[in-house]
């Protein structure tokens, strides 16, 4: 495909120079350097860009500025690219999307036809009866609407990056406004950031006939080293504390700014009038980009359909770029005739005609009442309409940051104000680009003033001049009364969601009569332009038909993103989630580890088989990584108190040297975290807590050390202590081959803790036992744990040691009977339940779930954490974890850890279930697999009772 | 002989370090060869494993009694701030909290830091090693600001100035970020958990394409007047 014709205008952007080429539908087009995909498909011929939403209408190019849904496709794969503002490249694949065969031949056009039978909220109402209807429906719905689809094949796409930027002032818009903005607050000393989303700075100036060398002292001023200028980066939100987000080629950038100057210009609206969809009806400022942007002439013979002054001028500038000028239609009763083409005021168009182009418009007079004269209606032929509308603020992210609007003398203009928000230009609704530079040059000094920095004249004073100068007149235009002057159901308000004037007619009818009810049930300002195109007209609508005051109707919420924006770049900086490694994570990855994530932690669930390395444990000897509990050290004279009040029971005559198993609470009694306890020294003890709660548990100490004034210094040797746990029968003979600290029964017995060298590294060693066996836990510096493990490891070799993983801890320790907090308890358990009332000193005057707890003690429990055996066969006993403890069909409690005990020989748990069930012997049923299992409780440990084993 | 290794030596090791030993650390001496390490660097950001080097924290209300001592009336006297002396080798001073002083080292060897502390007057602190606790990533070159504004939504310029330390959300992670005093380089170190390095490491290599960051071994971390 070639073009059509020459261009001889010369685009701002672009490179006559440079050609290249991409694939249209398979087709290859040319297209100049710095020319928009859309410039280069519309002076290739192409006038159909996209079917509509629900009809499947034919749209052509509208807005020429990334606004609108019209120009919407799939390039190299990327859905919904905006190709009015998206650069074309070479090699670029691109495609129109939501039509069948093509966009051209788009069979689903019939719906067009049937729209009588589509109502709006249609789907509400249909296809809901037989209930099976549904779903039949939901899926064809789904498949013919909605807007392009994920090509999965398609990529790899760039990965997009973060970026955090911080400045005194952020100007949003890089116009007249903008700049003017930007260089009074640089003048004054400030820190600047100009986001301008175009690649080159001027705004407007850049294609609609204004003075761009006025811009050119602001453009200078900007090449201070306190400015940063980044063009090509599109704001789309204002969050609380200034915080604009916004992205460009790459990535995302999180602007934090003490002041925002929001200075996004305005947009003109689309004209309601029957088929004011076809192609070749487009805004004026639309038309004016894709000339003098993009060097493309968007017609030959054009009507302008206008209701302020800037119909005729632009009239005249479209005259100037060659194009044929068939008639203006101005809807006022007076209006300027600036050329030598008819102009006919009072007037309105009545209907665009075409097919999937535009042939001609009709148009007729109205009369005093705003009623059409009929025999004034007549045809005009022409292949381009021109919507010239009194523009309105571009004030998306105003909106969010909280900044209202109200309309007066025919404008929407800012009400009230925010503090560290100030809007200049069109986005404040300031029309002429005198009063813009001006305005924005005030913003710009008094953001400055604001942060302190001194300003060289009184800008209050000028502000408050420029206020009362600019105001609008009191007895302004009635607001939008134009846009929706004509209903019909061909009316499109929304042209994203193909919602009609009609449409909102029925909706209103219907009940719907609040804005906000109305975006809801008929989806008008849903779609890809969030209500850029038709929230006023929306509003405007509304308020005629109800009778309201535009005022009191208001528009729909903006909310972010106010463009939009690639998930790919929303989820920047998020791809990764933050992994914790212990020191031996390499020696487990080499050995075959297979991994389990606990929190940010990766931990060896095994090296293969599980049930060989219980048993290694129970007859030879064990090594497993336990780096990622929690390790705190806490030295000073009130550490102990510090331990009575936190933990259940005592702490105070802990003698050095010796450990204590010890269970904290929160304030209500609920069971928080458990670990052991060493005393060190009379000032001085060391804790572990549970991996998931080691961070919480730390927090915890800190909160209550400070709340209570105590005079002790809290270490958190989580991430700098390795832990390492040796246990099985043969244990001590392995660690006496590499220390020279005795440790037979007698100098290091079962509780105590030694301290000295392991293998040459300085260690703590706590003789423990939790998966029930003769067992060493060695703490020692990160640095040195893959020496030690290593060291352990050759050692053991000759006893026939196997390192193990978490899961063949979770068998030990259930085989022991000992409950693991946050697996065997939640967020309702309570230590006298858990069998835990052992340890809950009542004796103590003060300590966290006192209370509670003694409340709870003299109730008597409601339930009981038992152990249990399960005979019938199970295939995976893990799967039965969760399962409900069923009475009579009723849930009464629940299995919380279930494993088969290669020691025991059967499939071993623990429950909660009723306290009047909870004696040993006693049997109950959980549901599993749609039938109810039978089980028995049984007394805990279910292993070596005595405990004979781990304190030999 | 008793071998201590950084949390990323398994890193450097599949990516083709040769290592040196010092004070029992194996560190990385370079990748390729120092030299253009050291260029790489320079153009663009280098990255350097520092977490052998020593460090020892101070905890306690004897604090400033310590830093005055020691420093006298240094920018560490207050919160976040950061003073260099020397120690036998140079050691960074950095204040976190009123109660928290921070020593870094810039050798693995801790003896330095235990010596000048011997000599303070007796304050109720708690002195306590963390070499292991913190694992230390230095960052030099003249884009270092452009790679740390990816990761960390702190103010560089206001909140980290030279002479200055500041904890904040790096990566997702909470890190300690500290810029040397009247360094002539673009360097800022980042301490992070021991048990983070790795997952630090790589999204620093990872998500700094555009600035050319380049791993850095010891040599070439000496070439730039480390």
């Amino acid at each position: 495909m070639t073009a059509p014709s020459a261009v001889p205008l010369t685009g701002i952007l672009i490179d006559s120079t440079r050609s290249l080429t991409f694939t249209f539908e398979d087709r290859p087009v040319t297209a100049l350097a710095g020319q928009s995909i859309a410039a280069a498909l519309y002076a290739a011929g192409v006038r159909v860009f996209s079917r509509s939403f629900k009809y499947h209408r034919p749209r052509g190019l509208f807005c020429v500025s990334g606004d609108c849904p019209s120009c919407l496709m799939q390039v190299d794969g990327c859905p919904n690219v905006r190709t009015c503002i998206e650069p074309a490249r070479e090699g670029q694949v691109v495609r129109r999307q939501n039509a069948w065969p093509s966009a051209d031949f788009d069979v689903l056009r019939i719906f067009d036809r049937f729209d009588r039978f589509l109502p709006v909220g249609f789907y509400y109402k249909h296809f809901h009866r037989p209930r099976w209807l549904w779903p039949i429906f939901e899926h064809t719905v789904r498949h013919i609407a909605g807007l392009g689809r994920i090509d999965l094949d398609a990529g790899p796409f760039p990965t997009a990056v973060v970026e955090h930027l911080h400045t005194d002032i952020c100007v949003i818009g890089g116009g007249p406004a903008g700049l003017a903005a930007a260089a009074a607050a640089l003048a004054a000393g400030a820190r600047v950031l100009l986001l301008e989303r175009g690649p080159q700075l001027g705004g407007h100036l850049l294609y609609d006939g204004g003075r761009p060398g006025e811009i050119e002292p602001l453009r200078a001023v900007l090449e201070s080293p306190r400015a940063q200028v980044l063009c090509g980066t599109t704001a789309f939100g204002l969050y609380e504390g200034n915080l604009v987000g916004a992205f460009r080629e790459g990535g995302l950038l999180k602007v934090r700014a003490r002041h925002v100057i929001v200075c996004t210009g305005s947009r003109q609206q689309p004209f309601l009038f029957p088929r004011n969809d076809l192609p070749g009806i487009m805004l004026g400022n639309g038309v004016l980009r894709l000339a003098h942007l993009h060097g493309v002439r968007a017609g030959r013979r054009a009507v302008v359909l206008t209701d302020n002054d800037g119909g005729a001028r632009l009239a005249g500038q479209l005259a100037d770029l060659g194009i044929e000028i068939a008639a203006v239609i101005d809807q006022r009763v007076e209006g300027p005739c600036t050329g030598d083409w008819p102009t006919f005021t009072s007037s309105t168009v009545l209907e665009a005609r075409g097919n999937k182009r535009l042939r001609a418009v009709r148009l007729a007079r109205r009369d005093a009442n705003s009623q059409i004269i009929p025999t004034t209606e007549q045809e005009i032929a022409c292949d381009l309409l021109c919507l010239v509308s009194e523009p309105a603020p571009a004030n998306e992210l105003l909106l969010q940051a909280g900044m209202r609007f109200r309309p007066q003398g025919g404008r929407w203009l800012p009400d009230g104000t925010v503090p560290g928000l100030s809007a200049a230009g069109g986005a404040a609704g300031t029309l002429g680009l005198d009063a813009q530079v001006q305005e924005g040059r005030l913003r710009g000094a008094e953001a400055a003033a604001v942060l302190g920095y001194a300003v060289g004249f009184d800008f209050r004073s000028a502000l408050a001049d420029f206020q009362l100068r600019n105001a609008p007149a009191p007895a302004g235009a009635v607001l939008g009364n134009h846009l929706a002057s004509l209903a019909n159901r061909k009316s499109f308000v929304c042209l994203c969601e193909d919602v009609t004037v009609k449409d909102l007619e029925q909706a209103i009818a219907e009940g719907f009569d609040h804005i906000e009810t109305l975006k809801r049930y008929s989806t008008v300002s849903m779609g890809p332009c969030q209500g850029k195109m038709c929230s006023l007209a929306a509003s405007a609508v509304c308020a005629r038909v109800t009778g309201r005051d535009p005022a009191i109707v208001g528009t729909t919420t903006s909310r972010p993103p106010a463009v939009p924006v690639d998930l790919g770049v929303l989820a920047a900086g998020r791809r990764h989630h933050p992994v914790r490694r212990t020191p031996l994570h390499h020696w487990h990855q080499a050995a075959g580890a297979r991994w389990l994530d606990a929190g940010w932690w990766k931990r060896p669930e095994s090296y293969g088989d599980p049930e060989s390395e219980v048993r290694a444990v129970r007859q030879a000897v064990g090594l497993i990584d336990v780096s990622t509990l929690g390790k705190i050290e806490l030295v000073g004279p009130d550490a102990a108190e510090l331990l009575e009040r936190v933990y259940l029971n005592r702490w105070a005559d802990l003698q050095p040297g010796r450990i204590r198993y010890g269970v904290m609470c929160t304030e209500e009694g609920i069971l928080f975290d458990d670990g052991v306890g060493a005393r060190l020294g009379p000032d001085r003890f060391y804790l572990t807590a549970t991996t998931g709660n080691a961070d919480a548990v730390f927090q915890w100490l800190e909160l209550w050390r400070d709340t209570w004034r105590l005079d002790v210094v809290l270490l958190n040797q989580t991430a700098g202590t390795a832990a390492m746990n040796l246990a099985g029968p043969k244990s001590r003979e392995v660690l006496a081959r590499l220390t020279r600290l005795d440790v037979s029964a007698a100098a290091f017995p079962y509780l105590a803790l030694r301290e000295g060298e392991v293998a040459g590294v300085p260690c703590r060693l706590l003789r423990l036992g939790f998966v029930g066996e003769l067992g060493y836990e060695i703490h020692c510096p990160a640095a040195y744990a893959w020496h030690l493990w290593e060291a352990l490891v050759q050692a053991g070799a000759a006893f026939g040691l196997r390192p193990f993983g978490v899961e063949a801890q979770r068998v030990l320790r259930l085989e022991k009977g000992h409950l693991i907090i946050g697996v065997d308890t939640d967020s309702l358990s309570n230590p006298l339940d858990a069998g835990l009332e052992g340890l809950v000193r009542f004796d103590k005057p003060l300590f966290h779930g006192r209370e509670p707890l003694l409340r709870l003690k003299a109730m008597g429990p409601r339930c009981r954490l038992v152990g249990f055996r399960i005979d019938a066969p199970v295939a995976i006993p893990a799967e039965l974890e969760g399962c409900q403890v069923v009475e009579q069909g009723r849930p009464v409690g629940r299995l919380t850890s279930v494993r088969f005990s290669p020691t025991l020989g059967g499939c071993i748990g623990l429950a909660w279930v009723p306290a009047a069930e909870s004696r040993p012997g006693t049997r109950f049923h959980f549901h599993w697999a749609g039938r109810e299992v039978p089980a028995r409780v049984v007394p805990t440990p279910f292993y070596d009772p005595e405990g004979k084993r781990l304190k030999c | 002989m008793l071998r201590a290794l950084t949390p990323l030596y398994h890193w450097h090791a599949a990516h083709g370090a040769r290592f040196i030993e010092r004070d029992g650390w194996q560190l990385p001496a370079a990748y390729t060869d120092a030299e253009s390490e050291a260029a790489a660097a320079r153009a663009g950001v280098g990255l350097a494993d520092i977490s052998a080097f020593a460090k020892l924290s101070l905890l306690g209300r004897g604090v400033s009694a310590v830093v005055q001592a020691l420093l006298g009336d240094g920018p560490a006297l207050k919160p976040r701030g950061v003073a260099a002396f020397r120690a036998g080798d140079p050691v960074l001073a950095c204040r976190l909290t009123e109660d928290y002083l921070l020593l870094l080292a810039a050798t693995p060897c801790a003896a330095g830091l235990r010596q000048c502390l011997a000599n303070v007057p007796q304050a109720p602190v708690v002195q306590h090693e963390v070499t292991s606790s913190y694992a230390g990533i230095c960052l030099v070159g003249p884009h270092t600001e452009d790679v740390l504004r990816q990761f960390t939504s702190l103010d560089l310029t206001a909140a980290l100035p030279a002479g200055t330390c500041a904890e904040t959300n790096f990566a997702g992670v909470h890190a300690l970020l500290v810029r040397p005093p009247e360094s002539h380089l673009q360097l800022v170190r980042i301490y992070v958990g021991w048990d983070l390095a790795e997952y630090v490491w790589q999204r620093l290599l990872e998500g700094s394409r555009k600035e050319q960051i380049t791993p850095l071994g010891f040599e070439g971390l000496s070439l730039m007047g480390w």
